[in-house]
């Protein structure tokens, strides 16, 4: 059977800009992650593979054929765009059914996919209205239904969940889930890691255009944990939770500002333990608290620092 | 697994009928007609004061409704077809289906023939039938749709090539085509399609002095239909190779 997702040395540029550089990859089957931060090359990645743009170099094909104008491939594909332009004159309906019959159903076929796609996405209530007026929640929604509704084979999701509230988010996750348990290849992409980690330990690290890491997420994880953590306390008695901090084995340095306290550490799990004891130990009163470390970006720029200085 | 592809004509069908819903749901196309009829409602409400057109004023009025205000019309109701749908992203839902690429300029090119060809003949009919018509209506008629035609296929093609200035491009090669082309006597003048337009129905003016020095060449009616159909394929050609040989990169 030919490989769902093949790129070999593709790089897309844009003037002296380079979306994606050098890009080896292979995409064999289930829910994959496709992890960046915002600019990583994810959606130059998703439209190379679509078959909205052309290589600069290299080649990407989808189970085995080419895809820059080649209907058969196109045919066996589900996407849904990152941003929110669709055909809002249209009703969610309309919208969902007309890309059913773009899709080669008849009529027939495609009001009755549709309105089970609608369905899936929870999106009957508002299905006849027009996507003008939907939210940000609604469009994903309907463009996930599009995208699933005539049974294609790959289904590439770009950023799937931005705007969306917890309960679809939850929905959302759960449907991805389930067309993987059917058999799909699914290609999702975000850059909040636990976003993807909801829905698959399979993952493909994009930064900068080019891929960091493939595999697991536990071993991403891992280096998460390795990475050390910067840990912001927004507190009235800053003075008071250092100095029960600093006796803390986890903790490596603390620095104390007026209303706020900033730890650093090597084990982040221990440390937010530690902390959560010692608040509530001491009876302190803590307004907030924020990790600036705790995102993809941060991780990246620790991987791509890492691995210049060898350590 | 052989999956199902819709094929070139079904492909063309559903771009047309996202078109004709899109204009119909749409402001520009009633805003168009409006436009379309304001000569004849300017000459209704002269009328209807006391004030009545002489044969020249009414021929003049007919050429700048057929080659001005038509084909005015006819951009701004096409012009959006491709050029909007990669502006907002939305060709991707078309793009990214098996369908040829170029299913969309066509589909869109017959939507808005199907919306601003019927509504200018309804126009003429009814506007000629309440204030007169100087030409011969079937002439006119026939002016009428290959001006809209030309035009539809002229915006279409300008809003794939430049699809963030759509409108300025296709509005500049109007002005080029249909003003300063025309503009020029002698053989020239057979390029633009305002020629043809007005060889057809009748109302090429008379020849200024500088057909004197540069004749006006005799072009038979069958001529003109020729050459503004070729026209039309062309543009319409333009249009279809550049949505399928190039990708519209996004903005960075």
């Amino acid at each position: 059977m030919s490989i769902p997702v093949k790129a070999e040395n593709l790089s897309k540029w844009y003037g002296q800009v380079a979306g994606i550089l050098n890009v080896d990859l292979q995409i064999t089957g289930g829910v994959v992650g496709l992890l960046g931060p915002n600019g990583a090359g994810k959606t130059t990645f998703m439209r190379l593979l679509t078959g909205q743009l052309r290589p600069s170099a290299g080649e990407v094909s989808l189970f085995g054929a080419p895809v820059w104008n080649n209907l058969a491939v196109m045919a066996r594909i589900g996407y849904s765009p990152e941003h929110d332009g669709t055909w809002d004159e249209l009703t969610g309906r309309e919208f969902v059914r007309l890309c059913c019959r773009m899709s080669g159903m008849n009529a027939q076929q495609g009001d009755k996919a549709a309105d089970e796609a609608i369905a899936k996405v929870t999106m009957e209530q508002a299905a006849d209205r027009r996507i003008r007026t939907y939210s940000k929640g609604m469009r994903q929604r309907i463009k996930l239904a599009q995208a699933v509704a005539h049974d294609p084979d790959l289904i590439i999701l770009d950023e799937p969940l931005t705007g969306c509230d917890p309960v679809v988010r939850a929905h959302i996750m759960e449907l991805v889930r389930e067309l993987g348990r059917q058999g799909k290849t699914i290609l999702v992409s975000s850059h909040i890691l636990h976003e993807v980690e909801a829905v698959t330990h399979q993952i493909v690290l994009l930064y900068k255009g080019q891929v960091l890491a493939t595999g697991d997420i536990h071993g991403l994880r891992d280096l998460i944990d390795e990475h050390p953590h910067r840990i912001e306390i927004a507190c009235r008695e800053p003075r008071t939770l250092a100095v029960a901090m600093t006796a803390q084995e986890s903790v490596r340095s603390v620095t104390v500002g007026e209303q706020s306290l900033t730890l650093e550490t090597d084990k982040p799990d221990a440390c937010y333990t530690e902390l959560m004891q010692t608040v509530v130990d001491q009876s302190l009163q803590v307004d907030a608290i924020t990790s600036p470390d705790d995102n993809l970006e941060a991780v990246f720029r620790y991987l791509t620092n890492r691995s210049a200085t060898g350590v | 697994m052989d999956r199902p592809i819709p094929g070139a004509w079904n492909a063309t069908l559903h771009a047309a009928r996202l078109g004709f819903i899109r204009a119909s749901r749409g402001k520009v196309l009633y805003g168009s007609m409006i436009l379309l009829a304001l000569p004849y409602i300017g000459i209704a409400i002269a009328s209807a004061t006391g004030t009545t057109l002489d044969h020249e004023a009414q021929v003049a009025m007919m050429r700048a409704w057929t080659d001005t205000l038509l084909s005015l019309v006819a951009v701004l109701v096409a012009y959006g077809g491709v050029a909007e749908e990669v502006s907002r992203g939305s060709a991707v839902y078309f793009w990214t289906r098996p369908q040829p690429r170029w299913a969309l300029p066509m589909g869109k090119f017959l939507a808005s023939s199907l919306l601003v060809i019927p509504a200018a003949l309804l126009l003429i009919v009814v506007g000629s039938a309440l204030v007169g018509s100087p030409v011969p209506a079937g002439k006119l008629a026939l002016a009428i749709t290959l001006s809209a035609l030309v035009h539809i296929a002229l915006a279409l093609a300008a809003g794939a090539l430049y699809p963030r200035h759509a409108v300025v491009t296709a509005l500049v090669a109007m002005a080029i085509l249909d003003l300063a082309i025309y503009a020029i006597p002698g053989a020239a003048q057979t390029i633009s399609p305002v020629f043809h337009l007005r060889n057809l129905a009748g109302l090429l003016p008379p020849a200024g002095a500088l057909n004197k020095i540069l004749p006006r060449p005799n072009v038979s009616a069958t001529t003109s239909v020729i050459v503004l159909l070729g026209q039309t394929i062309l543009f319409l050609l333009v249009a279809a190779i550049r949505v399928t040989k190039w990708e519209y990169r996004p903005r960075t």
